[in-house]
This record gives C-alpha cells, sequence and structure tokens, in this order.
C-alpha cells in the first residue's frame, strides 16, 4: 500500500507538472472559502451530507423494493431529474463564471504564471479544472449520496454518478471560461470583469425568476402553459423522455449509453475551448494588468476645471454619487437585488383586489436594503480612510453626510411611484413615502452609527464580518416593511410589533458604536 | 477657533501605545520647533508609524499628549487638523475619481473656497507633471502617479505641518529631486516637516535635525554632528551612525505589558 501512495504522492508532487498545478489551484480554492478555520462549519456539512445520505438511502430502498424485477425507471422521472439537472447547471454555471473572473481577473496571480517557464495553456487547462471541480460543490453535496446509496440498497449504476459528475464540472467549466473569454474578446478585460459578474448573478438567478414568473399570470394562461409543457412532454413533443435534453439525467440514473456519451462530449468541449480561448486568455491577462485599456481616459490636456463644489456637504454628497454611479458592480449586484425581490412584491395579487398586499411593504423593504448596502459602501468601505480621518471635519459630521448620500437614490428610485399614488391612492402614496422615508433612514443610521471600516470588493460578504450588525439591520427593514403593511389595512397586532423591531437596528448601533468608541476601534 | 502662538510645530510628550500586550510606543518625547525639517528614523517596527499615526489623529494613544503648533490633539482635533497634512507610505485615492476631482473633495474637506481650490489643484497637477492626466480616473495611474496625486493632495490645502511616510517612494529619479526641492522650499517658507524614511541619504541631505526612534522610544536626536558624538564616529555617514545606534538599543528588551 505504502509504495502506491508514495508513487501517488510523488506524481501530483512533480514541480511545474500540470497536476503539481492543479493540487496548487485546488488548495488555492479551499483556502479561499476560509472554512478551514471555521470546524463548525464543517461539522454542520458532514451532518447535512450524513442526512441527505439518509434521505437517498430511504428514497432508493423504496423504490426498488416497491419496483417490479427489471423494471424500467418511468418517463417522468427521467424528466423530472432532466428538469432538475437543468437547474442545477444553471446554478453550477453561474459559479464557474463568477470563479473565471475571480482566477483570471482578480486574484492577481497570473503575472507569477505567465512569467514562469510552464506553458500558458497549461496554465489554462488547468485553471479551467479548477473552476470546473470548484463549482460542483453543491452537486457533490447533493447528488453524490445517490450514489452511495445505489450501491447499498440495490442500484449500483447509480455509480455514473461520479463520472456524469465530471461530465457536469467540465461542461460547465467550458461554457463558464468560454463566455468570459468571449466577453473579454467583446468589451475588454477589465468591463468584462463586471459584465461577467452580472452574466453569472442573472444565469444563477434564472431558475428562481422562472418558478416566479407564473405568478404574474392569470388562471387562464397558467392552465395554458401547463397544457403546453405536458403536451411537449409526450411522446413526439420537444421535451420527451427520448429528447437529448435528458441525456444528461439519464446520464446521472445509470444509463450507460448517455453517461458516456455526456461525458466524451463535456471531455471534447472542454478540450475544444482550452485550444481556442488560449489566445484570448494571454491577451485578456496582459490587458487586465495594463489596467484595462482606455476606460475614464480623454485624450489630450483637460480644459481647465473651474466647476469645484464649495463647502463640505455639496463635496462629500458629490463625491459619494460618482463613485456609486462609476461602480457598475455595485449598480448591476443593486439591481439584481431589486429584480431578485421583485417577484414578492405581487404575491397576494389575486386575494387583495387591484393592488397586492405586499406591494408597498415590499417597496419599503427594497428601499432600507437599497440604504443599507449604499451606507455600508459610504460609510464604511470609504477608500481612503487615512484622508477622511485627518480632515477637521468632525467625522461624525462626515458619516452623517455619507448616510445621506446612501440614503438619497433608492428613495429617488420609488419617488415616482408615491407622486403617482399621491395622485391616485393618497394614503397609499403616503404610507410610502413615510415609511420608505424612515426605513432609509434607520439603515442609513446602523452603519452611520456603528460605522466598521471595510472593503468595498467584500459587498457580498458583509453579512459575514459582522453577522449580528446585519441581522438587525435586516430586522429593522422588517419593522418598517411590517409598519406599512399594518398602515395599508393588515392586522392592528402587526403594527406594535412592527414599529418596535424598526428601533431595534439603530439602537443595537448606537450601543456598539459607542462601545467600539470606548475600546478605541473607532479612532 | 482660538489662535495660539506655539514655537514647536510637534510636541509630544509621555506617548504610550500597545497592541496585544506590547508597546509599540513606550513613554516617547519629542519636540519639533517650527520651521523645522525633522527625519524620524527607525527600524521596522519601531514605532514610527504608530507615533505619526496618532499625531494625526488616526490611532487613539493610550496615555501621553500631543500637540499640533498648540492644539492639543485629543482636545481639540479639529483645529489641531486644520494646520496638518499627513501622507501614508501607501496612500489610497479613489479609483474611480479623476485627479481633478479627488483634489476637489480634499480641498472640501478642509473647506476651502471652491475658487482658489481649482486654481491650487491646476497649478499643483502642472507641477507634478499630471495635468495631462487630470481628468483620467486614478485606477489608470502607476504606483509614482498616485504617489505625486496623494503629495498634490496633502498641499492643497497649505499646512503648516506635514508629516511624510516615506513620500519618495514609487517616484522616479527626475519626480523625487522636484518633490525634495518642493519640500525643501516649503520649509524655507516657515513650515515644517516630519518625514520617515528607509533611504537615510534623503534624511542625511535634506533634514536639519533627526530622531532615531526604537522600541517605541527616542533613542537618539540631534543634527547629524550631534549623533555621530553621540556614537562616537566623527566623519561617518548617517547610514553608520544609525547602523551603530540601533545596534546598540537592539539589546535592550521590549517592554512587556
Amino acid at each position: 500500500m505504502k509504495p502506491v501512495v508514495s508513487a501517488i504522492r510523488g506524481y501530483f508532487n512533480q514541480p511545474g507538472t500540470p497536476q503539481w498545478l492543479l493540487m496548487y489551484e485546488l488548495k488555492l480554492m479551499w483556502r479561499n472559502l476560509g472554512i478551514k478555520r471555521l470546524k463548525w462549519m464543517i461539522a454542520l456539512l458532514a451532518l447535512v451530507w450524513i442526512a441527505i445520505h439518509a434521505i437517498a438511502g430511504l428514497s432508493i430502498y423504496g423504490f426498488v423494493k416497491g419496483a417490479e424485477v427489471g423494471m424500467v425507471i418511468p418517463p417522468v422521472i427521467t424528466q423530472l431529474v432532466g428538469a432538475l439537472f437543468w437547474v442545477l447547471f444553471t446554478v453550477v454555471l453561474s459559479q464557474t463564471i463568477s470563479m473565471s473572473v475571480n482566477v483570471f481577473f482578480t486574484r492577481g496571480d497570473l503575472d507569477l504564471l505567465l512569467s514562469s517557464p510552464i506553458n500558458p495553456r497549461t496554465v489554462l487547462l488547468v485553471r479551467s479544472l479548477g473552476i470546473g471541480f470548484g463549482a460542483i460543490f453543491l452537486p457533490i453535496l447533493l447528488v453524490l449520496p445517490f450514489a452511495h446509496a445505489g450501491l447499498f440498497f440495490g442500484k449500483p449504476s447509480l455509480m455514473s454518478i461520479y463520472p456524469a459528475l465530471v461530465a457536469m464540472a467540465l461542461l460547465a467549466a467550458a461554457v463558464g471560461v468560454w463566455l468570459t473569454m468571449l466577453l473579454v474578446k467583446l468589451i475588454g478585460a477589465r468591463r468584462a470583469k463586471t459584465a461577467a459578474q452580472v452574466l453569472g448573478a442573472l444565469i444563477g438567478a434564472a431558475a428562481f425568476l422562472a418558478s416566479q414568473f407564473h405568478n404574474l399570470l392569470s388562471r387562464e394562461q397558467r392552465a395554458q402553459l401547463g397544457e403546453w409543457i405536458q403536451r411537449e412532454a409526450a411522446p413526439g413533443g420537444w421535451f420527451e423522455v427520448e429528447s437529448v435534453l435528458w441525456w444528461p439525467a439519464r446520464a446521472f440514473l445509470g444509463d450507460v449509453v448517455p453517461m458516456l456519451v455526456f461525458l466524451l462530449f463535456s471531455i471534447v468541449v472542454f478540450l475544444l475551448v482550452v485550444q481556442f480561448t488560449y489566445q484570448r486568455f494571454v491577451t485578456g491577462t496582459q490587458e487586465s494588468s495594463e489596467g484595462g485599456g482606455s476606460v475614464g481616459i480623454r485624450k489630450g490636456a483637460p480644459r481647465t476645471y473651474t466647476a469645484f463644489a464649495s463647502g463640505i456637504a455639496r463635496v462629500i454628497l458629490r463625491k459619494e454619487w460618482k463613485l456609486i454611479l462609476r461602480d457598475p458592480k455595485l449598480i448591476s449586484e443593486t439591481l439584481l437585488q431589486v429584480l431578485y425581490m421583485t417577484p414578492f412584491l405581487f404575491i397576494g395579487f389575486s386575494s387583495a383586489g387591484l393592488t397586492p398586499v405586499f406591494l408597498v411593504p415590499g417597496c419599503v423593504m427594497i428601499v432600507a436594503m437599497l440604504v443599507g448596502n449604499l451606507a455600508w459602501i459610504t460609510v464604511a468601505a470609504e477608500d481612503a480612510p487615512d484622508l477622511v480621518g485627518t480632515s477637521p471635519v468632525a467625522l461624525d459630521r462626515i458619516r452623517l453626510l455619507k448616510g445621506v448620500a446612501a440614503a438619497v437614490p433608492p428613495l429617488l428610485m420609488v419617488l415616482p411611484l408615491v407622486l403617482y399614488w399621491l395622485a391616485t391612492k393618497p394614503w397609499q402614496g403616503l404610507v410610502l413615502a413615510i415609511c420608505a422615508t424612515c426605513a432609509a433612514a434607520g439603515s442609513a443610521a446602523c452603519h452611520v452609527l456603528n460605522p466598521r471600516k471595510a472593503n468595498r470588493r467584500e459587498m457580498n460578504r458583509r453579512g459575514q464580518a459582522h453577522p449580528l450588525a446585519s441581522i438587525v439591520e435586516m430586522i429593522s427593514a422588517f419593522g418598517w416593511a411590517g409598519t406599512a403593511y399594518a398602515m395599508m389595512g393588515g392586522p392592528w397586532w402587526v403594527f406594535i410589533i412592527a414599529l418596535p423591531l424598526a428601533a431595534v437596528g439603530p439602537l443595537f448601533s448606537f450601543g456598539a458604536g459607542l462601545q467600539a468608541r470606548r475600546e478605541g476601534v473607532l479612532a | 477657533m482660538t489662535d495660539v502662538i506655539s514655537s514647536s510645530a510637534l510636541n509630544i510628550k509621555g506617548l504610550f501605545k500597545h497592541f496585544e500586550g506590547k508597546y509599540a510606543v513606550d513613554n516617547l518625547d519629542l519636540d519639533i520647533a517650527v520651521g523645522e525639517f525633522h527625519a524620524l528614523l527607525g527600524p521596522n517596527g519601531a514605532g514610527k508609524t504608530t507615533t505619526l499615526r496618532i499625531v494625526a489623529g488616526l490611532l487613539k494613544a493610550d496615555a501621553g499628549q500631543v500637540t499640533v503648533l498648540g492644539h492639543n490633539v485629543l482636545r481639540d482635533p479639529q483645529v489641531a487638523k486644520r494646520e496638518l497634512a499627513f501622507l501614508p507610505d501607501d496612500p489610497l485615492l479613489y479609483g474611480k475619481l479623476s485627479a481633478l476631482e479627488y483634489l476637489e473633495f480634499v480641498a472640501g474637506l478642509w473647506e476651502i473656497d471652491a475658487n482658489t481650490a481649482a486654481n491650487r489643484a491646476t497649478d499643483l497637477l502642472k507641477w507634478l507633471e499630471l495635468w495631462d492626466k487630470a481628468d483620467q480616473q486614478t485606477e489608470g495611474y502607476s504606483r509614482g502617479m498616485r504617489q505625486k496625486l496623494a503629495l498634490a493632495g496633502a498641499l492643497i490645502h497649505q499646512p503648516k505641518l506635514m508629516i511624510l511616510d516615506e513620500p519618495l517612494t514609487g517616484l522616479d529619479a527626475h519626480a523625487a529631486r522636484s518633490v525634495k526641492d518642493m519640500l525643501v522650499d516649503y520649509v524655507k517658507q516657515g513650515n515644517t516637516i516630519v518625514l520617515t524614511t528607509h533611504i537615510l541619504e534623503i534624511a542625511e541631505r535634506l533634514s536639519g535635525r533627526i530622531s532615531i526612534i526604537q522600541h517605541g522610544k527616542i533613542a537618539a536626536q540631534g543634527t547629524l554632528e550631534e549623533l555621530r558624538e553621540q556614537a562616537g564616529q566623527q566623519g561617518a555617514t548617517l547610514e553608520d551612525v544609525f547602523l551603530n545606534l540601533t545596534d546598540a538599543q537592539a539589546s535592550i528588551p521590549v517592554t512587556e505589558k
């Protein structure tokens, strides 16, 4: 046994080889997950995995016991698994795009790798492999237990899940890398960073948004959609069980030929993408390290600039709004948040006449969330805290102005709705105006009163750094949404619960900010 | 705002600051006169940057007193900061703002009137040879260009005391020379500079007095001639004197809290 282990170790430890580079790549990805230190997280994941094994075992045991010998899998199961496969694939694809942006543009170690004697094609191949295997964490967690359960409960063919997962990883990596490189080709490396992030998020959200689509349909339209799906799922339709669309699902369900075809197809696509994007990868990396070309550069000497603003308030508001407007990543993430929330606004449409029950509270909630994000950017993620800290203006005043800068844009977004309702349904307009303003002030106050230094690139993970602060901010947002709900005719007791909840965030932040100042955390 | 006449540009008395049980600054006293070009030298981790960040109001001291031109930094920070500019060793700019927009913002923080600020910004950018790129967002700037722009930001409110942490890092020879000349001119006009650097030749050529800081304390202080006397090395370079003095101090253990 020992010689085998040492031979394997020797194979992966040969410096400069693709397998050695892949090990380095996977190690970096693991470290970037940041869960090495969080033992409880690993323990929790292990528990979840065991639970999924139990569920998988029970379902396969039940299926095998209830089935007659030699029974084939019913078409509907294949179609359902197929639909699930494509939902999961969109999630994995979104991951591979986001990881492509990270490993090609953000991590910053490509200068080192490309200046080494390792062939750049090998670097791209290994990076893409790393992306694929890094992105299938969720399918491994959810799907692999079925392979193990199949082995124990008389369905060993389910071991085909292993090669099917490899095929899925390779295909998702290939498509993700290709799309990212296509964006680099079309719009340049720097813009591609943001565009790829937006694309990845949109693809990831596609299944969710599609699932919410039916909320917007009338009863008749829903019935028509159901009939169409049934018709196309029958033999001769687009989604019939023999359709190529379901071959990946059949590969997962243990069908050998589709599994081999799926695996081979994915390997070929993967290698083709590496072959044809290699040149773009090298030029894109060079562009990226040069600062990404000519974005933001005007040719020739500047005209004399005399439009300087006077007064601290104007200067700070101008600076913060310029930085927000010039951050396409922030804008795209913000708009995506609104997009995710939109379907919820229309829940209850049919049960409450013409006005959906959650429309006004939902708008209040969106305003509170957006202001929270922007206030985190303007207050906590200040790019030059030393500069601001050494200025003669009191920090509290600067933070207050930054809070205002964060609150104004989301309030402007709902202003047309407020004005429209004030003209057509005055009470509704008034409730939105009052509650949205209070919610915006509450969310901004959470950051103004308890500012913590942060990096603006980590907006997506801001809740991880200070989970309690994020939770109380969310509680306050719910508090104002609840207040709006009660004012719009909801039960009176909601009002009694919601209003104190709305005060939780600012009060907690005030206390935490005082404590931080006392400890010298905030200068 | 009260007018305070002080012969000290910077006065530090009994300053203490500890991190995780160890004193980074340990009962430090320092007095720098108005119109002085003072170099603060010391090995890595000696406490230079911590001291300067306390002076700039970016860190809270555990104990001690700091006055800038007679204004107490702890009691009256806003007034003290008005006369002060602090340029850290790796100044962070706003990548999405142009040079002019950055200077507009900095001038606004010091409440400089818009026309004055615009004129000063134009002059500074021309002098630092950044004018051609004044409309370009700073994320496309080189390290040296960013350093120059940060320097312009430090100068735009015409401070009386400038604290510069490694100000010449990243500058080419031409730019470094013009910055050095500017700093000397600035001191000749009656202003004060406190500068930290690891390039001892700069301290030797520019500064009037030098303080060597080690283990959070002033280990030696004086003109180069006085430091040579303290080290017993007549005619030696500052590098030799520095190494001699800091070697002698190195054997003194770090104070535990």
